[in-house]
């Protein structure tokens, strides 16, 4: 029994062991193997906003503040979309339009204005701005801004822009500006700066901190022929020996002797004009001082309205717009542009000059002629401008092509306005197509 | 005499029981090895056929495989970059370098990390010059990913093997600039 037990356990034992062998041997013969290896990524998202500050200013009627923004993808993944927010802080936010339109070089002039671009007050336009917009890895997008005001009220207006790009479902992280444009109050010709009336120290130890025209009890100039100048002097330093220096030809005295209605009620000596200059020191009892010192002095126009160039904010400027010249109702044709534009006095006491600017391309985009006229129209430059009277000067040039008009404020006959006056002004074109 | 044929009842039954021992240890062995031999299915086929020729070099069969013509490729068109959502694909010729058929099959070895748990992968084998196609072959998570019986390579044939990574659509910005270590074994067992 031992005898068989023992040769059954070796013959099953070398039995399996035959079949485990065989069939091992068989898998391990006939697999083979290859390997693919790689590093795949995910990408990143990146974006920058440059420009926003220089549309940060001051900015008037007929004085348009405008720059360009680029915004950068810095991330390795297509920008599918843009966004923009805006939210809008300050007073009279409502008071500046904003003009956005793409360019293709961040060095554009934004001065002319296309006739396509996305326009409304900044909270509006801003959100609609990047809409349908995509942005490739490492590309660059250019869009210039334009803000213009009609108001002649003061306004204060900060926007905050927030850029964000998405890739898919992840998003850059947003990028802020802040910037803040400013619409200056309407200037009162009775404060002015010393300069605007044509006065200056006398010497290095006078200071001019003030010159105002003392108003009647109900605030208001009655008499705009006679007038007075409140000049305030100081010592630039603990005492001085204080002198001033007036310009008469300058508005409002309008070149009108000292001889022949000026009256000083300020004790004070007076010697010129030389060539125009007064010089005028204190008398004995106040040739020095250690404290401010209001010098008064009256000016009697007699039959000329006093003038004087208080600056903008003491008119308004219209649109311009592009028109027949003999009649602005009728559409310009080739031979037959003007530029219409019409300036306000908004101050009743002074006659003042004023300037205005506009770029030829903008007034000629935003008409409704032809495309070919406009073409032809956009070749033209400027002959000269008629309405105002004399005293008016304009001149264009520059890239794009803008005329500047300026009236140098000599006589209420020859440019100057003044409060409820309008002067209608037509820049005449001249055709080079 | 009783005591001869005593012994020889006794020699006889001996006999016997080797006999029936005997028999019983043959017909283990026997059925052991058809058992085995039934285990190795058509190799012992294939094995038998060639032993039996009369009067020929009994030879083996040989197996192989390569990818891009080596053993191992590098597939820098799956680098990205990658999206949420996005897909990048990329393809490399197999080829069958033996004389059996082989079944292919594609298993990642790609270790668990924020990136790769985010990818999925599809694999799909064409003819060789084929784009890949838009929706054929297997999807999985790139980690852990099986795909088996992909393809059967006759010997000496090739197909590419066109491999498609796509990144969830609800991965974590988080993830954007991060990377991951690919590693795919591309298994060839005789068919």
């Amino acid at each position: 029994m031992t005898r068989r037990r023992t040769t059954l356990v070796v013959t099953l034992t070398l039995a399996v062991l035959l079949v485990l062998g065989t069939v091992g041997v068989a898998s391990a013969a006939w697999r083979t193997q290859a390997s693919v290896s790689g590093t795949p990524m995910a990408g990143t998202v990146g974006l920058t906003v440059a420009g926003f500050d220089g549309l940060g200013g001051t900015l008037s009627s007929g004085t348009p503040l405008s720059g360009a923004v680029t915004v950068s993808n810095t991330g390795g993944l297509e920008l599918t979309s843009l966004t923009a927010t805006v939210a809008v802080a300050g007073t009279g936010t409502g008071s500046v339009s904003v003009a956005v339109w793409p360019v293709t070089s961040s060095t554009t002039d934004c001065g002319s204005v296309p006739s396509a671009v996305t326009s409304g007050t900044w909270a509006s336009a801003v959100p609609s701005w990047l809409s349908g917009a995509t942005l490739a890895a490492g590309g660059t997008a250019t869009y210039c801004f334009r803000a213009t005001t009609t108001s002649t009220s003061a306004a204060m207006v900060t926007p905050t822009v927030t850029v964000t790009g998405h890739a898919a479902t992840w998003a850059t992280a947003p990028v802020a500006s802040t910037f803040t444009e400013t619409v200056p109050a309407p200037t009162s010709p009775t404060t002015v700066t010393p300069a605007q009336a044509g006065i200056a120290p006398g010497n290095a130890s006078t200071t001019v901190p003030s010159v105002t025209f003392p108003v009647d009890a109900d605030g208001t100039l009655s008499n705009p022929y006679y007038f007075c100048v409140d000049v305030t002097v100081a010592p630039a330093a603990g005492s001085a020996v204080w002198s001033l220096r007036i310009d008469t030809t300058k508005p409002p005295y309008n070149s009108l002797p000292p001889a022949s209605g000026w009256r000083w009620e300020t004790d004070v000596t007076v010697s010129g004009p030389t060539q125009g200059i007064l010089t005028v020191a204190g008398g004995r009892s106040n040739a020095t001082i250690t404290a401010p010192l209001v010098v008064r002095f009256c000016v009697t126009q007699k039959a000329a309205a006093p003038i004087m160039d208080a600056g903008p904010g003491t008119y308004s400027v219209s649109t311009p717009q592009l028109a027949s010249c003999s009649d602005r109702t009728r559409a310009a044709s080739r031979y037959d542009a003007c530029v219409w534009t019409d300036v306000t006095g908004l101050y009743p006491h002074f006659y003042i000059g004023f300037h205005y600017q506009f770029v030829l391309a903008d007034v000629v985009n935003a008409s409704s002629l032809g495309s070919e006229l406009k073409g032809q129209l956009l070749k033209d430059t400027l002959s000269g401008v008629e309405g105002g009277g004399g005293g008016i000067a304009a001149t264009g040039g520059g890239t794009p092509y803008t005329v500047t008009v300026t009236s140098d404020g000599v006589g209420p006959s020859e440019g100057a306005i003044t409060g409820g006056m309008t002067r209608t002004l037509k820049a005449r074109l001249t055709s080079n197509g | 005499m009783w005591g001869d044929r005593r012994g020889e009842r006794r020699g006889s039954r001996r006999r016997g029981s080797l006999v029936g021992g005997a028999l019983g240890v043959a017909a283990i062995i026997i059925v052991t090895v058809v058992l085995g031999l039934a285990g190795t299915g058509g190799v012992y086929a294939l094995w038998d056929a060639s032993a039996t020729a009369p009067g020929a070099t009994i030879t083996t069969g040989s197996i192989g495989l390569t990818v891009a013509g080596r053993e191992s490729a590098v597939l820098t068109g799956l680098d990205g970059p990658l999206a949420p959502g996005a897909q990048v694909s990329a393809s490399v010729t197999l080829h069958n370098t033996g004389s059996v058929p082989l079944s292919v099959g594609v298993a990642s070895t790609t270790g668990s990390a924020p990136l790769a748990d985010a990818l999925t992968l599809r694999a799909a084998a064409v003819p060789v010059g084929t784009s890949c196609p838009t929706s054929a072959g297997t999807t999985g998570a790139l980690v852990g990913y099986v795909a088996r019986q992909l393809v059967t390579l006759p010997a000496d044939g090739s197909e590419d093997l066109c491999l498609v990574l796509a990144l969830d659509g609800s991965a974590p910005v988080t993830l954007a600039g991060t990377s991951a270590d690919l590693g795919l074994t591309i298994t060839g067992d005789q068919a």
